[in-house]
């Protein structure tokens, strides 16, 4: 037979805690806007995140990004070598996710876009690096002059991510393609 | 009714003499005994007497502090202690992030040109990278000056004690110093081009963003240029799974621009062979030159 007594569950809401966490509520309270006085209040500028003007800009960015894929993709096809064919396939690859990126971005704002090669160079990758630096570094141009027009902040940050990895594609393919590391880094 | 014999000797209260001369008790007694006797059976802080006393000190409080005066006045005190500091409420302006961006150019340039980093093989290359941090300082300081901003002339304090002067100390005791220096040459390049990728969803003018930028994608070809000394030809721009298991060093690390800190590792390789890894951050708030 049991007999341990049976001892009365505590609730957790008790009128005791309730009281209890009435004080430390009030006195937190109390104490806030003197922790508040001693903290750095930093404030942005209050920028729209995303801006319907930046349609065309964006459309133009994708169509752009979608011609060097078309353009990539043909060297990848014709590259034999290991190294210069997963080179030339990374390149591509992040193409592939630029134009994706702001493919995504725009949503039903995708306006139709041809995606012709840019170039059809021929020869090895380090013949073609040289044509293919050009054609970066041009990308990165209309990227950051599409960049200076851009209102939204979104689409902003998305097409400066896209000219910091462009711009490395440049001058690594100009260093592939001969040039001096000081011209390669346009210097 | 209780009969007081109920009660235990201690708590008997005293019979009060009556009219008579005879001691007698009266109601009141009896209904305050019942009353004591209570208090006995509860614990010492019952829930009525905390809000009872917690609401007379509540209702003091406020009297008090309405008859308070209003002067500051000296509060006597014991030992020393310092005087809290009320920090200035501060925003993000397009001039703060310029100095800021010429702090951690200035950083990157003098850690090029110590004597940790341009010595040896490495001398000319880093001398020549130093140039693109002093056209940098150049475009930063025309468009401070433009925004009746005072231009930075100083290396980032805040970073530099961070991970700048642990970075270059590493590299002054490492085994491989020229190996080492082009690993945080590439490091401070990409931090420069972060830097400025990160400030410009904060920068109000459209057009500054795109200057930065441009500045950004210098920084990243200068990146570029020293991956490519480490790992050299079409091998260095793709990652491998590399011997140890981790990949491999490439020019081309990311598909897009990253914000997160630059790991790299540096100095004398420990008894399991690896070196110490060094967090490289971009700048924020409170490395901002305010």
């Amino acid at each position: 037979m049991d007999t341990h007594d049976e001892l009365p569950t505590e609730t957790g809401t008790s009128r005791r805690r309730l009281i209890a966490s009435l004080l430390a509520g009030g006195t937190a309270a109390a104490f806030a806007p003197v922790l508040a006085g001693t903290a750095r209040a930093a404030t942005g500028p209050d920028l729209p995140k995303r801006d319907a003007a930046d349609n065309e800009s964006l459309n133009a960015a994708v169509a752009r990004e979608a011609a060097l894929v078309a353009t990539y993709a043909a060297v990848v096809e014709k590259t034999s070598g290991a190294d210069d064919k997963a080179a030339m396939k990374v390149i591509h690859d992040h193409h592939l996710a630029y134009k994706q990126a702001l493919v995504g971005f725009l949503g039903p704002d995708l306006a139709p876009f041809d995606a012709n090669p840019l170039a059809a160079p021929t020869g090895s990758v380090a013949a073609v690096a040289g044509e293919f630096s050009r054609l970066e570094d041009e990308t990165v141009q209309i990227h950051i002059g599409i960049l200076a027009g851009l209102k939204g902040t979104d689409a902003a940050s998305l097409v400066a991510s896209i000219i910091t990895v462009e711009a490395r594609h440049a001058a690594a393919l100009a260093l592939l393609s001969g040039a001096a590391p000081l011209a390669a880094a346009g210097l | 009714m209780r009969r007081l014999s109920h009660f235990s000797p201690a708590l008997r209260p005293l019979p009060q003499p009556g009219c008579d001369g005879k001691a007698r008790f009266t109601m009141n007694d009896e209904m305050n005994m019942t009353s004591d006797n209570a208090a006995t059976e509860r614990s010492p802080m019952s829930r009525r007497g905390l809000l009872r006393n917690g609401g007379a000190a509540a209702l003091a409080g406020v009297v008090l502090a309405a008859c308070a005066d209003s002067a500051p006045q000296a509060v006597a005190r014991l030992g020393e202690a310092s005087e809290p500091q009320t920090l200035d409420d501060v925003s993000v302006t397009d001039v703060v992030l310029l100095r800021t961006a010429m702090s951690v150019e200035k950083l990157a340039h003098e850690a090029l040109t110590s004597s940790t980093l341009a010595t040896g093989s490495n001398a000319t290359v880093m001398n020549d990278l130093a140039k693109g941090h002093e056209n940098a300082l150049l475009a930063l300081r025309e468009l401070v000056v433009a925004r009746q901003g005072t231009p930075v002339d100083a290396a980032n304090a805040r970073l530099k004690a961070n991970w700048g002067d642990d970075a270059l100390a590493l590299v002054g005791e490492s085994d491989e110093p020229e190996a080492d220096g082009l690993l945080l040459a590439h490091a401070l390049q990409t931090v420069v081009a972060s830097t400025y990728q990160g400030f410009v969803p904060k920068t109000t003018e459209p057009a500054l963003r795109g200057q930065m930028m441009g500045l950004a994608a210098a920084a990243s070809r200068r990146a570029a240029v020293i991956a490519l000394q480490i790992a050299p030809g079409a091998k260095g721009f793709v990652s491998e799974l590399g011997a140890d298991g981790n990949p491999t060093f490439s020019a081309l690390q990311s598909t897009f621009g990253t914000l997160a800190s630059v790991q790299v590792q540096l100095g004398k390789k420990n008894e399991a062979g690896v070196k110490e890894s060094v967090a490289l951050e971009t700048p924020s708030y409170n490395s901002y030159i305010w």
